[in-house]
């Protein structure tokens, strides 16, 4: 089986694209599957692998890389347009 | 494993090489030391261009690198070349309190005839290294390895596959008893409070705020906000959004464990564990401050490939990015792309790059040994006068 997503942290609450992915398709995991892709995305770029309330951090590397400006659906790419850095 | 293959020392950790290193103390000798090292192809040549006319930090910092180069873990003797007798019998006396040989030549004691002097260097240097060749390898704890990380010409590959699997050998080596230390003090930015929250006592914390403050005001001097389209278009386009992502990406090569040293640049490792070295960014000027910090052996990731390595601590080139490792296989020791390709989790390569960076501390070699690629670089800290 080909994985085509990694998760970089147990906590993490988005994973890292391995490759190109379609609106719907799934992304695979070491774990299983994630939830359909709610837009095309690219390679390097990440989704959600759960439910991100607005105002709330990103973790990714067991860390906090920003918060969501927007409410983030799992599936859903995660980046400039719902995704802020905390430094200003 | 719990020894390795090495050379022990008197004086310090083991080595993984026993070389000899020609160390020209100033850059009046540049041109003999090179006239020098290319007779003896087998030695390390490490040059400084400056020697004179430095104040200050900055002096301090330069005469302490090349003493730290000339007495390394992976350096067997020396034969020193110095400008004059008050230099290089200082360093001479230095290097002999270590218990390994050396052999000063100064342009003062040969009448400043640098053609004599450097065919007398050569002919020491020939025995020198015989000597030095004859020496048997011997069993000596791992624990004495320190292994530095770096990376350069970074990509997607870097942060995702080649840069967490150097954290991971970073607490594998950590477990086993061992030093490793990471660089870069600009890499870290929008990260380091999460640096601060890992220092293992609030004494290491505080020094590392102090260096991290310290490196700002470098740029802050000099009317530079490092934060200003940081992360970049082809940042973004890769799908990092976030500076403090950007920065985690490459501080994943420390690992996850808790940081027992912050020091400053060059600053000697005296216990195992992680420690964080405030450097610039410039991986020549970074690795050999980690080099001569102690560490033996450099893994070095890149995603597009990037030849250099150090000269007296053999440096493995590792990418995540399966163009590079097709396009460069002479350059790159270790390929982590079947993780970039989904073929095996980063996990499954772990194994692999233990028994890689075993072999080479036991002798095997490195592209940068091969292709010749090593140097060492000694920052300047200020201007000359």
């Amino acid at each position: 089986m080909t994985l085509s997503a990694v998760l970089l942290h147990p906590e993490d609450t988005v994973v890292c694209l391995l490759r190109d992915h379609k609106e719907g398709e799934c992304a695979v995991l070491l774990s299983g599957t994630s939830a359909a892709l709610t837009s095309d995305t690219p390679m390097g770029h990440k989704i959600a692998l759960r439910a991100v309330v607005r105002g709330d951090p990103v973790i990714k590397y067991g860390a906090v890389i920003g918060y969501a400006t927007a409410d983030i659906a799992p599936g859903a790419h995660v980046h400039l347009h719902n995704l802020e850095g905390g430094l200003r | 494993m719990s020894t390795f293959m090495g050379f022990a020392r008197t004086v310090g950790r083991a080595g993984i090489r026993n070389h000899l290193v020609i160390l020209s103390m100033c850059g009046l000798n540049g041109p003999g030391a090179r006239r020098v090292a290319a007779a003896l192809p087998q030695a390390v040549l490490i040059s400084s261009p400056y020697g004179r006319g430095h104040v200050g930090a900055d002096k301090l910092f330069h005469a302490h690198m090349l003493r730290a180069f000339a007495t390394h873990p992976n350096t067997g003797g020396v034969l020193i070349l110095a400008p004059d007798d008050g230099l290089g019998d200082a360093m001479e006396r230095h290097v002999a309190s270590t218990g390994r040989g050396a052999a000063q030549f100064s342009l003062q004691k040969w009448g400043e005839d640098g053609s004599a002097m450097t065919a007398a260097a050569i002919a020491k240097g020939r025995r020198f290294l015989a000597q030095l060749q004859a020496v048997p390898r011997k069993a000596c704890p791992v624990a004495d390895i320190v292994i530095a990380a770096e990376c350069g010409h970074s990509d997607a590959s870097s942060g995702i596959v080649a840069n967490p699997l150097v954290g991971d050998l970073f607490d594998h080596h950590v477990a086993r008893g061992g030093a490793v230390v990471f660089a870069e003090t600009l890499e870290w930015l929008g990260c380091e409070p999460g640096l601060y929250e890992r220092c293992q006592t609030p004494q290491v914390a505080g020094r590392l705020r102090n260096l991290v403050a310290a490196r700002h005001q470098i740029t802050k001097a000099a009317g530079h906000d490092v934060r200003i389209g940081n992360p970049g278009p082809q940042n973004h386009s890769g799908g990092i959004t976030t500076l403090e992502e950007k920065s985690l990406g490459a501080i994943a090569k420390g690992g996850m464990g808790p940081i027992v040293g912050a020091l400053a640049e060059g600053e000697m490792i005296a216990a195992p564990g992680l420690h964080v070295m405030d450097t610039p960014t410039l991986s020549p000027e970074s690795i050999s401050s980690m080099v001569a910090a102690g560490a033996q052996v450099v893994c070095f990731t890149t995603g597009h490939g990037n030849p250099y390595g150090s000269s007296l601590a053999p440096t493995i080139k590792l990418t995540g990015n399966p163009d590079t490792a097709a396009r460069l296989p002479d350059q790159i020791d270790f390929d982590a792309s079947d993780v970039f390709l989904g073929l095996r989790d980063r996990s499954a390569l772990l194994p692999d790059l233990v028994s890689l960076v075993d072999g080479i501390c036991n002798g095997a070699t490195t592209a940068v040994e091969r292709n010749g690629d090593g140097d060492e670089v000694i920052s300047r800290l200020g201007p000359s006068v």
